[in-house]
């Protein structure tokens, strides 16, 4: 009996220690592949988020321009996934749209559907395809996949990403 | 004896086996691969120094062979916007994007355009060649001149480094920009985000 519990809490003990471990070879192999498609057009900007390291890495011809450590990441989607940036989201985004956001003569609420669903807005989201959050703080619902920044991070990184900027999301746990 | 033999086999199993789903043979093929792709990234990022300025932060940093080499605080578009005569606009942004250095100058002349003088509420002289549009002042003791009549170059007002304050152009502090002239090359690129 004392064998049998020794060998499950020694095999528990590798199974977490494995699952902190950096990307094994078949993602890292995946995710190298594409960011060598993505690194042939020199002056194309695209994203590395590595949620087995914590970090955002914004890169151009293979060549690393800045680094942003992740506060905190949820994921639960295929392996390595190719993502596109579509829309970021500030607080002080007018809501596109006839009349420019505006019933009555009075403003909507910035960001209006988006409000409706997942409440007040106090930091910028930038929203990706697969459907991934990077914003600075918890989303409110912590459901969705997502990676958090400072808030001065996600102004940083903002500033680099315009709609159709590549990413490729690299997963936190080896034992997909 | 045996059973521990067995208990030391299940261990170095487990954790020898990449997630309980490669054999040995495809674990050593995947390393292969793997180093395969580094190496074709690592040929196309080269060792050539290259410059990233963060319009966010204003900070601007000197990369080469995989390291910063320096950093800088330095002054980057308003983002204001000029209105002119007629049509004529002014957007004062940096844009993001990847430039080249184009031209290494020292004691740049600037040839001031329209905008300068529109902005101080003067007339701007006729003639593009006018000895009035010569500034010899402004720009410091070097210039890295990029597309687009961009440049990197130096500040009369030090103590505005690390605001969103010029016309486009990116600002240096004077040792800052002796160094970058220093390291950088016509061709350099420089990432602008």
């Amino acid at each position: 009996m004392w064998l049998a519990l020794t060998l499950g809490l020694l095999a528990t003990m590798i199974g977490t220690l494995r699952a902190q471990a950096p990307s094994h070879p078949s993602i890292r192999a995946q995710a190298l592949a594409l960011e060598v498609d993505l690194a042939q057009d020199p002056d194309r900007y695209y994203l590395i988020v590595d949620l087995s390291e914590h970090f955002i890495d914004l890169k151009a011809g293979a060549r690393r321009l800045k680094r942003w450590k992740l506060l905190d990441s949820l994921y639960d989607g295929a392996p390595v996934t190719l993502m596109t940036f579509k829309q970021h989201l500030a607080p002080s985004t007018p809501e596109p749209g006839p009349n420019r956001g505006r019933i009555g003569g009075r403003s909507l609420p910035l960001d209006f559907k988006g409000r409706l669903t997942e409440g007040p807005r106090s930091t910028s989201r930038l929203y990706f395809q697969p459907p991934f959050l990077i914003q600075g703080g918890l989303p409110s619902r912590p459901q969705l996949n997502h990676a958090v920044l400072s808030g001065q991070d996600i102004r940083s990184l903002t500033s680099a990403l315009e709609p159709g900027t590549p990413a490729i999301l690299i997963p936190a746990s080896e034992m997909r | 004896m045996t059973t521990y033999r067995t208990t030391l086999l299940i261990l170095g199993s487990l954790l020898l086996s990449p997630g309980f789903s490669t054999t040995a043979d495809e674990h050593s093929a995947l390393r292969l691969r793997v180093a395969q792709l580094e190496r074709t990234l690592a040929q196309i990022r080269g060792n050539a120094p290259y410059i990233v300025i963060d319009t966010s932060k204003n900070e601007l940093a000197i990369w080469r062979e995989g390291k910063i080499i320096r950093t800088a605080t330095c002054a980057t578009g308003s983002g204001k916007v000029l209105l002119g005569k007629g049509d004529d606009e002014w957007n004062f942004l940096t844009p993001r994007r990847v430039f080249r250095v184009q031209k290494k100058t020292r004691n740049p002349v600037w040839k001031k355009p329209v905008w300068a003088f529109v902005e101080k509420n003067e007339e701007a002289p006729v003639l593009p060649w006018s000895f009035e549009r010569l500034d010899p002042n402004t720009l410091g003791a070097y210039a890295l001149e990029l597309e687009d009549r961009y440049a990197i170059h130096g500040t009369l007002y030090p103590l505005l480094l690390g605001r969103h304050i010029t016309h486009g152009c990116v600002r240096l502090g004077d040792e800052d920009l002796a160094a970058a002239f220093e390291i950088v090359r016509v061709g350099t690129p420089v990432y602008v985000f």
